[in-house]
């Protein structure tokens, strides 16, 4: 295993991206899991928390919630071109409350470092670990 | 895991707990010791547990892990009395191949090489944030390339009507419903028409530089020195959100069918039930785009070709030899039990290798059988096949689809690092173009096995047969 961050580290995925999230809370843990996503396509640096597009998801369990809450964020870079650095995630009943923080993705000025095409739910886990949260998602590349 | 050796090639996992039918493996010997503890053996077992399967459930030596089903796996299952799969279809529905060749001979471009990957890598848009270079379609005009797939390209000038008959189910799946795809997918695809995409996809420029049956490459127009064109891409992020919307559907749709699978991935539908239609229609529209999207950026190609080598159409020649899909499920008649039975055939990393005299076969192919198109590495070759009349008997028409993973991406990544990708390829003859250096490091010759160690399984199982080697010498990737 390699590319070990203070939050997400890459795991060993033969044929796609699989990642496991830390965090001290679950809210934290959507908002690690979906920082780790922007990271993972492009590079960090460079990337203006200029803008705000805000998600409200919502699902009968963790897992679903985690797959659609990454799979919208996705679809916000894949269809509308908008990449973030900073997200914000609120409990709110029994869904999240997302803001990210970043700007349109701009070829000239941002390093593109991979392309995910889906979130799926492929070994998926998300729960409570040793006094934390952990998530492991597979992307499909 | 108990694994019985059949013969040569062959090896199968007997019947066991809630396997309806054995598990059937093609590898060589040693193949089949890197895999004894793959988990995608286990998905080979899990898949012969799907309601409706016949047969065996199937892997080719390319065989790795999938969702759900392994990649490299074929399932049979009954239309009326089955189920149908999302996962054995897989994200990227209808990823494919085509091959294309010229007039050209690689002696004569020789000096070009540079210049025409440049003017490919300008002119096909390739990776993720790229829109096509054809412009952006509105969702009416979208609609109809899922509906007609090659059919609209033809309509729109971007096709000849001779290469219909060139394509698998001539570029067009007619059970299609353009209103069975959701707004997101369409948002998506709108872009993307003519785009290569990321990944493991390509345009790759080769030569033939091995004839293992002239009369058979004689009949499909290739020739030793000849400059070919490889595509390998699929229905983007279209296909990708069509089945993300759909296994939703159908995970649902399990519990309430009651079906009892080993692996949620397995999620599976009665293929006669509303859900099993509409995924089938949705699937349908998605194969249809991918088809259009590949007939797309061999006119973008063939574009590139003249402007960089400065060639009117005739001089270069473009025609399409074929175009497999190896992400499907299609609707099929085979012998089971001595009967002529409709099957919902799901190729998930296989492709369809029907052999001679099939009347699926265009009339001027049905003498020779189905060309298949086999993808190596870039830095090495990649394989141009037939099938074989024995695999219509043996694997319901299908063999491999290409070489298969070895290292994970990161591994791939790290055991790249402090070295000159790009160089080593150039010293190995071949030029590569690539909007992401992470890209190359993923995809390099090492991260996969041999193809020709695939392929050659597949042959000595009688299954499909060599008919040409391709070496690659321009690459352009996402």
């Amino acid at each position: 295993m390699r590319h070990v961050t203070r939050f997400f580290r890459e795991l060993d995925h033969v044929g796609d991206l699989a990642i496991e999230v830390n965090a001290r809370s679950r809210a934290e843990l959507f908002a690690h899991a979906l920082v780790a996503l922007a990271r993972l396509m492009v590079a960090q640096r460079g990337i203006r928390t200029v803008g705000r597009r805000e998600l409200e998801c919502a699902a009968d369990d963790d897992f679903t919630l985690m797959h659609d809450a990454l799979s919208r964020a996705l679809n916000l870079f894949l269809i509308d071109g908008f990449i973030w650095r900073r997200v914000t995630v609120e409990e709110k009943g029994r869904g999240l409350a997302i803001i990210l923080f970043g700007e349109q993705y701009d070829r000239t000025r941002h390093e593109l470092l991979g392309e995910i095409k889906g979130v799926t739910f492929h070994r998926l886990f998300v729960g409570q670990e040793h006094g934390g949260w952990r998530a492991e998602i597979v992307f499909d590349v | 895991m108990e694994l019985k050796h059949i013969r040569d090639y062959l090896w199968e996992i007997p019947r066991h707990g809630a396997m309806r039918v054995p598990g059937r493996i093609y590898a060589s010997k040693s193949m089949l010791d890197e895999l004894r503890n793959d988990p995608a053996l286990n998905q080979v077992e899990n898949v012969a547990c799907l309601p409706g399967i016949v047969g065996y459930s199937l892997a080719m030596p390319d065989i790795h892990w999938g969702y759900g089903f392994p990649i490299g796996g074929v399932a049979a299952i009954d239309a009326e009395h089955g189920v149908i799969s999302p996962g054995g279809v897989g994200y990227d529905i209808n990823c494919g191949v085509r091959l294309v060749r010229t007039r050209l001979r690689r002696a004569d471009i020789e000096q070009d090489i540079e210049r025409l990957a440049d003017r490919l890598f300008e002119t096909i848009p390739a990776g993720v944030g790229s829109h096509g270079a054809i412009p952006s379609l509105g969702i009416t005009e979208l609609k109809k390339v899922v509906r007609d797939g090659v059919g609209w390209a033809v309509a729109n000038g971007y096709a000849q009507p001779a290469d219909v008959e060139r394509i698998e189910e001539g570029g067009r799946l007619a059970s299609a419903d353009p209103e069975a795809v959701s707004g997101q997918a369409y948002q998506r695809g709108q872009k993307q028409l003519g785009t290569l995409g990321s990944g493991n996809h390509f345009l790759e420029c080769g030569e033939v530089d091995q004839i293992y049956r002239p009369d058979e490459a004689g009949a499909l127009g290739l020739e030793l020195g000849q400059v070919t064109v490889l595509i390998h891409t699929g229905s983007r992020g279209l296909g990708h959100q069509t089945c993300d919307d759909y296994l939703k559907v159908i995970d649902k749709a399990a519990d309430r069918y009651g079906i009892r699978l080993p692996d949620r991935q397995l999620a599976a539908a009665p293929i006669q039930s509303p859900e099993g239609q509409a995924y089938l229609a949705a699937m349908a529209a998605a194969a249809n785009f991918a088809w259009c999207n590949r007939q797309m950026i061999t006119h973008l190609a063939e574009q590139a070709f003249m402007q960089a080598l400065h060639l009117g159409p005739r001089e270069l020649g473009f025609a399409l030899v074929y175009d497999v899909c190896h992400n499907i499920a299609k609707f099929e008649e085979h012998l089971v039990d001595g009967a002529q039975t409709r099957l919902c055939v799901h190729r998930k990393g296989a492709t369809r290798a029907f052999g001679p005299g099939h009347p699926a076969l265009a009339r001027s192919l049905r003498p020779l059988g189905q060309p298949v198109l086999i993808p190596g590495d870039m830095g090495r070759y990649s394989f141009v096949l037939i099938g074989l009349e024995h695999a219509m008997r043996e694997t319901f028409g299908s063999t491999c689809h290409g070489a298969g993973r070895v290292l994970s991406r990161h591994q791939a990544k790290k055991a790249a690092r402090g070295r000159d990708l790009v160089a080593e390829l150039a010293r190995a003859g071949v030029v590569i173009r690539a909007t992401s250096r992470a890209t190359i490091a993923e995809e390099m010759p090492m991260a996969y096995k041999n193809v020709a160690d695939v392929v050659e399984v597949m042959e000595a199982a009688a299954v499909s047969r060599k008919v040409a080697r391709l070496k690659p010498f321009a690459v352009i990737k996402g």
